[in-house]
């Protein structure tokens, strides 16, 4: 059987019989591919930690009959930092099931990995506010993917936008100025430092990004509009955005209970 | 209809037995159509008392209304056990890791079954496991510390972290087994997430 090696992170697996796994891997060299990891699920498998989700290894594969085979791993990491924290594990969880969601199978797209791996590094540090990387990450990977939102002029007429009530229309993919936002029916509502804190989550750097502090109104208005987006553009909503829904509700709920 | 082209022979009734075998987990064709025959060649009366085997546990089994184990009571034999200590819950996901628990002969308290872990990706959040009786549980017995015995994944990490901080605040001690290398291990093998988590978990000596 030929053998190649990649450069791996893992974005999903399924128990396979009693002991084994397949897992859906981004890597580097040959974009999306499914691989079968033998003996995954026993404990002290040098498999197992290689094949938890988010985790990134340098592997061999065994081109196989219908999946190829998992030979051999190194841990590059495991982002213990991620793994530690609820709030950041779901989040890295989310990044991952979006990508297999957002990329074909078996095209090489040496961009998103790179891209994938650098949002689960700065997810380690973004502990205070983790939606920064959370949305840098998808609205990267959805200009990856062709679909960056046009944030320059208003979608439908090409206008200017004013500084005050412009609109996003997910199935337009992009902002509406003020003449034109009540023309798309999933428009919503945008303040004008909104708009200015999408452009830096699309290209600032990565120091710049986990320094941003948006105003708590403009990180609600911009996690609408994204939630909205990625699922106008994935066709569906992701499972593991509606968990992190879940955690937000507990977290509210605890916030309201602890006041009295 | 299976791929397999000799079930075009087999009589209706095995064809049958060998579409239902093959439903087991970890069973293929090939190791269904053995077992297929094996029961055949077997006396009926063992073969019968497979097949009433089977139909007791579907009547029998429920769960316990206390702690959700598999039982054939309303109570579960530990939860009736009046000598097992109720200051001390065990959770776990499924009845087997609860079994894998009383198989170690130490632990003495009680035990609550999840019926399921926290798996984001699968949709399984916790609304759909037993969280709600676990808190009911906790305001009404006498329990004083919850040992969260989940699997050292993804999902067993995300349903501990999330207990945790549900139970935290009802004054209550919240521990998690600990995990690392696995005895009769290697060092040397061990990936980064394990050798970090038995760094964290060391202990004095
Ligand atoms: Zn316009
Ligand atoms: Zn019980």
């Amino acid at each position: 059987m030929p053998v190649y090696n990649a450069d791996a992170i893992v974005l999903h697996r399924i128990l396979l019989g009693e002991t084994d796994k397949i897992v859906t891997l981004l890597t580097r060299e040959k974009g999306k591919l499914n691989a079968v990891a033998k003996g995954a699920r026993r404990a002290g498998s040098r498999l197992s930690g290689a094949t938890e989700l988010f985790t990134h290894s340098q592997m061999q594969l065994a081109v196989g009959k219908s999946l190829d085979i998992i030979s051999q791993c190194q841990v590059a990491s495991s982002f213990p930092t991620l793994r530690g924290d609820l709030e950041l594990l779901a989040r890295a969880t989310y990044l991952c099931e979006l990508t297999d969601r957002m990329i074909e199978e078996r095209e090489p797209n040496p961009e998103v990995f790179d891209l994938l791996l650098s949002a689960l590094y700065l997810l380690q540090r973004a502990q205070e506010r983790p939606d920064l990387i959370v949305h840098a990450y998808e609205l990267r990977l959805l200009a990856e993917r062709g679909y960056m939102p046009q944030l320059e002029a208003c979608v439908r007429c090409g206008g200017a936008l004013q500084r005050r009530q412009s609109a996003f229309s997910p199935s337009l993919g992009g902002v509406l100025c003020s003449g034109c936002r009540f023309s798309a029916q999933d428009a919503i509502a945008l303040h004008a430092e909104t708009i200015t804190f999408l452009h830096a989550l699309a290209s600032a750097d990565p120091e710049t990004l986990l320094a941003l502090a948006p105003s708590p109104a403009a990180a609600a208005e911009t996690a609408r509009c994204l939630r909205w987006y990625v699922r106008y553009r994935a066709d569906r909503d992701l499972k593991s955005a509606e968990f992190l829904d879940s955690l937000r509700v507990q977290a509210s709920r605890q916030h309201n209970v602890s006041r009295g | 209809m299976s791929g397999i082209p000799t079930m075009l022979h087999y009589a209706k009734p095995l064809a049958r037995l060998v579409a239902e075998l093959e439903k087991l987990p970890g069973i293929g064709p090939k190791s269904a159509q053995r077992m297929a025959f094996y029961l055949l060649r077997i006396p009926r009366e063992e073969a019968m008392q497979l097949a009433h085997a089977i139909a007791e546990v579907k009547e029998k089994i429920g769960f316990c209304r206390e702690c959700f184990n598999f039982t054939d009571q309303e109570l579960c034999d530990i939860c009736r056990d009046t000598r097992r200590d109720r200051s001390l819950l065990c959770v776990v996901s499924e009845p087997r890791d609860l079994m894998a628990m009383e198989r170690t002969n130490e632990f003495r308290g009680v035990y609550h079954v999840l019926q399921g872990v926290i798996s984001p990706q699968d949709g399984i959040g916790p609304d759909v496991l037993r969280i709600r009786e676990l808190q009911a549980r906790l305001y009404e017995n006498e329990i004083q510390e919850v040992i969260l015995a989940t699997n050292p994944t993804i999902e067993g990490d995300a349903t501990a972290f999330y207990l945790a901080r549900l139970l935290k605040p009802l004054g209550l001690k919240v521990t998690r087994i600990a995990h690392g290398l696995p005895a009769g291990g290697d060092l040397d093998y061990a990936d980064q997430a394990t050798l970090v988590s038995a760094l964290q978990w060391r202990r004095e000596m």
